[in-house]
């Protein structure tokens, strides 16, 4: 793959939307191109969410307790939370058609954007937006969660979700 | 190179010469550049506050003789209404102007108006009498708000804490000004010439205005409240709030019916206009010149002394008093002085004390709830007193001692009102410290205010810790007799973090005398606890020195490194406590742990003897012993060490450190840096170099980053204005000449429409290849606005044009470009300023772009790409290339030098399109 074909896979990424081009030069020089074969498990539930995911050639199964959530092909990113949550992945990916993915690395990608910090604005837009759009869906719940007056217990659901 | 005029880079650098307006600038709370600012502002407050006073003055004088007092209650009820109605229309009008515009419009009304009522009062004076009443208790009023929101907007509340009460107190020196000359010129130049006088003033508000937008700054909007939660859902839930506004509304209430009490006797006092006048004249004069004594002298230290609630308790006492004596003795004298000490206390103790209130509310919050309280609960308050006014003295007639007997009775409601209001005032903190809000909306100042204070002691002895935690952490602002041994009792708290805490703030307080209790921390496993204890120990204990030396010299490596660094931060605590031979000490044990603290060490060793040390331990293999050695290198200037720190410029693990040192070393790093950017094959260091060029200033810098700047690589020219920009922000003057800074505006305004434009001929198109060329445009041109706008920072003081660029390039909200443009059409000459108004008010770039575009533009857009391009978009307009299959293959001339990055998109096309590849 050259660097050019490596930015537009990264652009296929939903966290990095927001981010120049030439902000996604300088990742694309960091991600790994890792072949799969049909059956091999990517990650599992229990794993650290260490990286995301870009299929650049092939098909990738999601799967949760068992159960299949979707299957993604070219061009499409899995595992994205990985860049602002590193706890246990939750679900977990196995290949069902041999192909190529894209992989960057957590620690690669936060070591690059402290010297980028207009691509850590693009993603921090992004996240605000989102935040805005639930808060405008749930306001009250929006407000107990930033103010802190209620119990702990009840956060906002779609802050929880995991793509 | 660039010869520069020595005027203008004459005292860049280290050895900058202080400016002679520094210091009273200083003591204004002002920073460099914005003492023009401020006169023209206070200019502006006291002739408006003047021009206001002349209206009130003429306000009653015309109405009382026209009219009578007994029709006051009319007036107040039309201008409660005028106002909620000019409210609503000025609400409507600044969400379609920028705050410049809105002024304006108010400013020209106001000036309308004013020549209006002066042209027709020989006319109609009935007329003029009853318009000129509501348009002076309405629109009029409106110019002080916006004053107030300008000069809000351009400090931030800590500031303007400091800033704001002197514009106050030129408010009311503008108000003696006007009351005194309405008492003199009446009787010379009639009430007709004051109405004229009025119009001339706010002639003279409007040329002070615009003088004032030449100098400032464009703000970014401040980010509204993210409920989206109404005034009026605030207040239903905040039962605060509600106490706060009904306080409101009490006391103008009392205001209103003190105020229809003084000028009914003040109407049987001087039946003749003209006496009336002068009576008014030297009354307002008087008491704003009182005003200003109180504001400057007695309420401060009141609020300070006493606390909010006993700083607002003489306003209602003192009406108390006085109104009482009207309803046994309704006299003139007594009825005169009620008004007198009522309108001192308002402007001085009320105002300030309800500001006091509102700290307690949340920021977002108050900034929605606090215009809707000034002008519904005031402007209704006073329609109410309109109604009962009528009722009264339709039903029973005028009695002045019935109308003070009712003002008793408010008195003594408002008064009730505040043991309330002040009970929920104390409770709002107690909430805030129980929920561990470690930034509690007040200020430091709030903080030290007795209520606050003793709320503050209260949570150090709370049982939850984490509650003790927040007060301590608050603790360390507050030095009070209460509170110091509140903090002192935290010392023997079980948890460690509160132990910590509470030696931080006995720190921050300087407090001595606690080292038994506090030494004995240093043998207990946390970490934070010993730098806590070690941080007071040696800042207050006894003998610093060698306590410092027993540290360094001890067995546990962690007090060392601890002890180390504190002595580095605080380089006055322990003088002499780090020798020479303690440094050789750690070079010979040779770890890296110790080979770091001897780096770190060397910061605080004087003399020639470290350099040698210095720079072993740069050119150590060890990366982070070199990083050690050269943050000491940039805090102890080495200049034998050039070299091989201006080497170290280009490892861009190290470059931030070595970027310090190198700039430690002044202008005598200026040739080597002058290398690294002329160079250019080094990017990294080309910008490292620039940064360094920036920190040294002085006029071989300027000339090494001019040269960058009128390169024609746009990264090293961004990294050349960058530069440029950051010495400006530290010069009175510019940098460059202003017809360079708008030649090289002028530049980088092409490169930004030659951008622009196939950008937008490629909006809507499908294939991501292509949708990364147009991405790849717009963010060229985004790069060459950002150059633009630092070019003119290179002439112009830079801190507004980061707005400006936001503003232009994405603007978020309505009126925000406007607000650019109209800050831009200030300071460029006509002919640019047209250049740049038909890029983005007649958006003619956008004209004839609109929809999908077909083969034949996205082949002009790859072509344009690749001829006018950075390698970058070379490299996109290749990869485009493969989205047109239909359309001949394009013959991309490969360029000498050219980067890995584009000759690999050419091997690819040219594997697939070989007759390209022939051509070419």
């Amino acid at each position: 793959m050259t660097i050019v074909e490596r930015v537009l896979t990264l652009k296929q990424i939903d966290l990095l939307e927001g981010a120049g081009p030439r902000h996604l030069l300088g990742l694309a020089e960091l991600v790994r191109e890792v072949e799969m074969r049909t059956g091999q498990a990517i990650y599992g539930d229990a794993d650290l969410a260490d990286a995301i995911y870009v299929v650049f050639t092939g098909r990738v199964r999601l799967l949760a307790g068992g159960k299949e959530l979707s299957t993604v092909g070219p061009g499409q990113a899995f595992g994205t939370w990985a860049l602002v949550d590193d706890s246990a992945r939750g679900q977990s990916a196995e290949c069902v058609e041999d192909g190529v993915l894209v992989a960057l690395g957590r620690e690669e990608f936060y070591e690059f954007a402290s010297g980028d910090p207009g691509l850590l604005s693009g993603i921090i837009h992004l996240l605000a937006r989102r935040l805005k759009a639930i808060v405008a869906e749930r306001p009250e719940e929006a407000r107990v969660e930033v103010e802190g007056t209620a119990d702990e217990a009840e956060p906002a659901k779609d802050l929880e979700s995991k793509p | 190179m660039v010869v520069l005029d020595a005027t203008r880079t004459r005292g860049y650098g280290r050895d900058m010469p202080t400016m002679s307006l520094r210091h009273p600038l200083r003591a204004l709370k002002l920073e460099t550049g914005e003492g023009t600012l401020f006169g023209l502002l206070a200019l502006l407050v006291g002739t408006l506050f003047g021009g206001y006073t002349i209206a009130k003055v003429v306000r009653d004088s015309m109405f009382l003789g026209e009219f009578g007092a007994t029709n006051l209650p009319w007036g107040y009820l039309a201008v409660a209404l005028a106002s909620i109605g000019i409210v609503a229309a000025e609400s409507r009008l600044t969400t379609r102007l920028a705050r410049a515009g809105a002024t304006a419009l108010g400013q020209f009304v106001a000036i309308a108006c004013s020549l209006a009522f002066a042209a027709l009062y020989p006319v109609n004076r009935h007329l003029v009498a009853g318009l000129f009443y509501v348009w002076a208790g309405s629109q009029a009023m409106m110019l002080l708000s916006y004053f107030w929101l300008l000069a809000l907007e351009l400090w931030d509340s800590r500031r303007a804490q400091a800033i704001l009460p002197l514009f106050s107190g030129a408010g009311l020196f503008g108000g003696v000004a006007g009351g005194w000359f309405a008492h003199w010129g009446v009787g010379r130049i009639g009430t007709d010439g004051l109405l004229w006088t009025l119009a001339g003033s706010l002639v003279l508000a409007r040329v002070i205005t615009m003088a004032l937008d030449k100098q400032l700054p464009v703000r970014p909007f401040v980010a509204q409240s993210g409920s989206g939660e109404s005034p009026i859902g605030i207040l239903r839930r905040s039962p605060f709030l509600r106490y706060l506004a009904a306080t409101l509304a009490l006391s103008v209430v009392v205001s209103t019916l003190v105020d229809f009490q003084f000028k009914y006797a003040v109407q049987q006092a001087y039946p003749d206009s003209h006496a009336l006048t002068r009576f008014l004249g030297l009354f307002y004069a008087g008491l704003n010149g009182l005003a200003l004594v109180a504001q400057f002298g007695v309420a401060g230290w009141l609020v300070k002394r006493s606390g909010v609630f006993l700083s607002t308790l003489p306003q209602p006492l003192t009406i108390l008093a006085f109104s009482t004596w009207v309803v046994f003795s309704p006299v003139f004298g007594v009825i005169v002085a009620l008004r007198w000490v009522q309108g001192v206390l308002f402007q001085t103790l009320g105002k300030s004390s309800f500001e006091l209130y509102f700290m307690a509310v949340r920021p977002a919050e108050r900034q929605k709830v606090k215009p809707a309280l000034d002008t519904l609960v005031e402007r209704l308050a006073d329609a109410a007193v309109g109604i009962v006014l009528l009722i009264v003295l339709h039903s029973i007639g005028v009695d002045m001692r019935v109308v003070a007997g009712l003002t008793v009775v408010v008195a003594l409601l408002w008064l009730w009102m505040l043991t309330r209001l002040q009970r929920r005032y104390v409770g709002e903190f107690r909430n805030s410290l129980a929920q561990h809000e470690t930034t509690l909306p007040i200020s430091a100042a709030g903080l030290g205010l007795p209520e606050a204070r003793r709320t503050l002691v209260l949570a150090l002895g709370s049982e939850d810790e984490a509650q003790v935690l927040t007060a301590l952490g608050l603790a360390g602002q507050v030095s009070h007799r209460d509170v110091r041994p509140a903090v002192v009792a935290r010392l023997d708290h079980a948890g460690v973090a509160v132990r910590a805490a509470a030696v931080r703030a006995l720190d921050a307080l300087a407090v001595p005398g606690h080292e038994a209790k506090i030494e004995p921390f240093l043998l207990e496993p946390d970490l934070d606890l010993r730098r806590a204890a070690i941080g007071y120990l040696l800042a207050h204990g006894a003998d610093p020195t060698a306590r410092a030396r027993a540290l360094l010299d001890g067995p546990d490596a962690e007090l060392r490194v601890i002890a180390l660094e504190t002595l580095m931060d605080r380089r006055r605590i322990a003088p002499g406590a780090v020798t020479l031979a303690w440094v050789d000490d750690r070079l010979a044990a040779g770890s890296g742990e110790d080979l770091v603290a001897a780096a770190r060490a060397l910061t605080l060793v004087a003399g020639s003897g470290g350099d040698e040390r210095l720079r072993r331990l740069v050119e150590h293999e060890d990366r982070e012993v070199r990083r050690a050695a050269l943050l000491t290198a940039a805090r102890r200037p080495a200049p034998a060490l050039l070299d091989r720190l201006v080497e170290s410029l280009t490892d861009p693990d190290l470059a931030v450190e070595a970027r310090e040192a190198v700039a430690a070393l002044g202008l005598a790093a200026v040739p080597a840096l002058a290398k690294l950017v002329e160079g250019g094959q080094e990017p990294t260091g080309r910008r490292v170099a620039c940064e360094a060029l920036g920190r040294i200033g002085g006029r071989s810098a300027i000339a090494t980053l001019l040269w960058a700047v009128r390169s024609n690589d746009p990264d090293a020219r961004f990294d050349a204005l960058r530069a440029l920009n950051r010495l400006r922000a530290r010069s009175s003057s510019g940098l460059i000449p202003k017809a360079m800074a708008h030649q090289l505006w002028r530049r980088e305004l092409a490169e930004y429409r030659d951008h622009l434009l196939p950008a937008f001929i490629l909006v809507g198109a499908k294939d991501p290849r292509v949708v990364l060329l147009e991405d790849s445009f717009f963010e060229s041109a985004d790069w060459a606005l950002d150059r633009a706008c630092r070019a003119l920072a290179c002439y112009h003081r830079p801190e507004p044009f980061r707005s400006v660029y936001q503003y232009l390039r994405n603007p978020g909200a309505p009126g925000t470009r406007a607000r650019a443009l109209e800050y831009l059409s200030h300071l460029l000459p006509r002919r640019l300023f047209g250049e740049l108004r038909e890029i983005f008010e007649e958006k003619s770039i956008e004209k004839g772009t609109e929809g999908i575009p077909d083969d034949g533009q996205v082949a002009g857009c790859i072509e344009r790409a690749y001829e006018i391009g950075d390698a970058w978009l070379r490299a996109c307009a290749i990869r485009a290339a493969h989205a047109l299959e239909s359309h001949a293959p394009f013959v991309f001339a490969a360029k000498p030098d050219e980067l890995p990055l584009v000759e690999a998109e050419l091997a690819v096309y040219h594997a697939s399109h070989p007759a390209a590849q022939a051509a070419s």
